[in-house]
């Protein structure tokens, strides 16, 4: 019915991908969890992330690159492949 | 103070040296490296080694780097999003081309930008909600959604609402779409009050308070059922396509008294199908 609808093999793919990221974040601290749901995720400015929290810029600025790079390690860990270029 | 006056100093040096900036823009860097001792010598050792490139690239990066890669890690995600200043991207990939591990770094970070939004399913793709519906109730399936769709379009688009909401969406959606095997009906139950307590007009409730605990609720419910993954979920697609055609079912027993409440606009249990019940009826 549906026309772009992903095939069999992409929807697993994007499944195991998930997984993945779901465990990698499952290690990480609340606070570095909370800046990955709403700046990666969600997709929220840094301004806007500081107003909601509270926060001032600079430390969601630096709270959010260390953050991602501690998810971009534990992924590397988990699965040494993950962004190799094919 | 002058942290910050540095930081800004040396992001701005080439357009200093290159003559680029804007008068006033050049009057406060040169105010600051009077007063800067650091930033003063990086400008006259900049000004005086301009011909020999190399060397003044080294003899920045030994200055504004402090442990190398840690530095590197720092910069990475900006020269990932594209808004590493031209100096620091240079000085960057310099040490990309002789750091392994940051390189490797790297190379997960631009596929977590990409990967990362995927875990935000749209809340309000047509076919979820279909699918959702016509799981617990084919027959008010029209009407219902219709209802669940204007409900959300309302909390969205209201004044104000909109910053808050989407935290708490964010949690309330990795929740339900997800998360494998999470105790969905429990959780979501949390995760609809709070979002509905939201909407109230006149409570004016922390929504940070409220999407923490949506979210802590999401990972303490995963961080329990986690470890039952075990080894299947970090496994082939074949593997994980079992896994999640096993769990469909409760997922979308969960969701569907969430969503089937929800777009009844209440909580009591007046119209609310058993999903078993629906799965009976359905079985075809």
């Amino acid at each position: 019915l549906a026309s772009d609808e992903p095939s069999p093999e992409e929807h697993a793919g994007r499944q195991a991908r998930r997984e993945l990221l779901y465990r990698a974040l499952a290690g990480m601290s609340a606070n570095s969890r909370e800046i990955i749901l709403l700046r990666e995720i969600q997709g929220l400015k840094l301004e806007e992330i500081a107003s909601m929290l509270e926060l001032p810029l600079g430390t969601v600025k630096s709270r959010s690159s260390r953050a991602r790079v501690e998810l971009a390690s534990r992924v590397r860990e988990m699965a040494p492949s993950y962004g190799a270029t094919s | 103070v002058s942290g910050h006056g540095c930081e800004r100093f040396e992001r701005r040096l080439d357009e200093l040296l290159g003559g680029t900036l804007a008068t006033e823009e050049r009057d406060v860097l040169e105010r600051h490296a009077a007063t800067c001792p650091n930033c003063r010598e990086l400008l006259e050792l900049a000004r005086s080694t301009e011909p020999e490139a190399a060397d003044l690239t080294a003899a920045v990066l030994t200055r504004t780097s402090g442990p190398t890669c840690s530095t590197a890690r720092d910069r990475i995600g900006d020269y990932v999003d594209g808004v590493l200043s031209p100096l620091d991207a240079e000085l960057l990939r310099l040490h990309l081309d002789g750091c392994r591990a940051c390189e490797n770094l790297l190379a997960s970070m631009a596929s977590l930008s990409v990967d990362l939004p995927l875990l935000a399913e749209r809340p309000l793709d047509e076919r979820f909600v279909d699918e959702v519906l016509a799981r617990t109730s084919r027959r008010r399936r029209l009407d219902a959604r219709s209802r669940l769709v204007a409900a959300w379009h309302g909390l969205l688009t209201r004044p104000r609402f909109a910053l808050e909401a989407a935290y708490a969406l964010t949690a309330l959606v990795v929740l339900i779409v997800g998360i494998p095997n999470a105790p969905v009906a429990g959780v979501s139950r949390r995760a609809f009050e709070i979002t509905t307590r939201d909407v109230r007009p006149g409570i004016e409730r922390s929504v940070h308070e409220a999407g923490s605990a949506v979210s802590v609720g999401a990972w303490k419910a995963w961080e329990t059922t986690g470890e039952r993954l075990g080894d299947e979920a970090e496994t082939s697609v074949n593997g994980v396509g079992r896994f999640s055609a096993a769990l469909a079912t409760d997922i979308r027993q969960g969701v569907g008294t969430l969503w089937t409440r929800l777009a009844s606009g209440e909580t009591s249990d007046n119209e609310k199908r058993s999903p078993a019940a629906d799965d009976r009826n359905e079985g075809e």
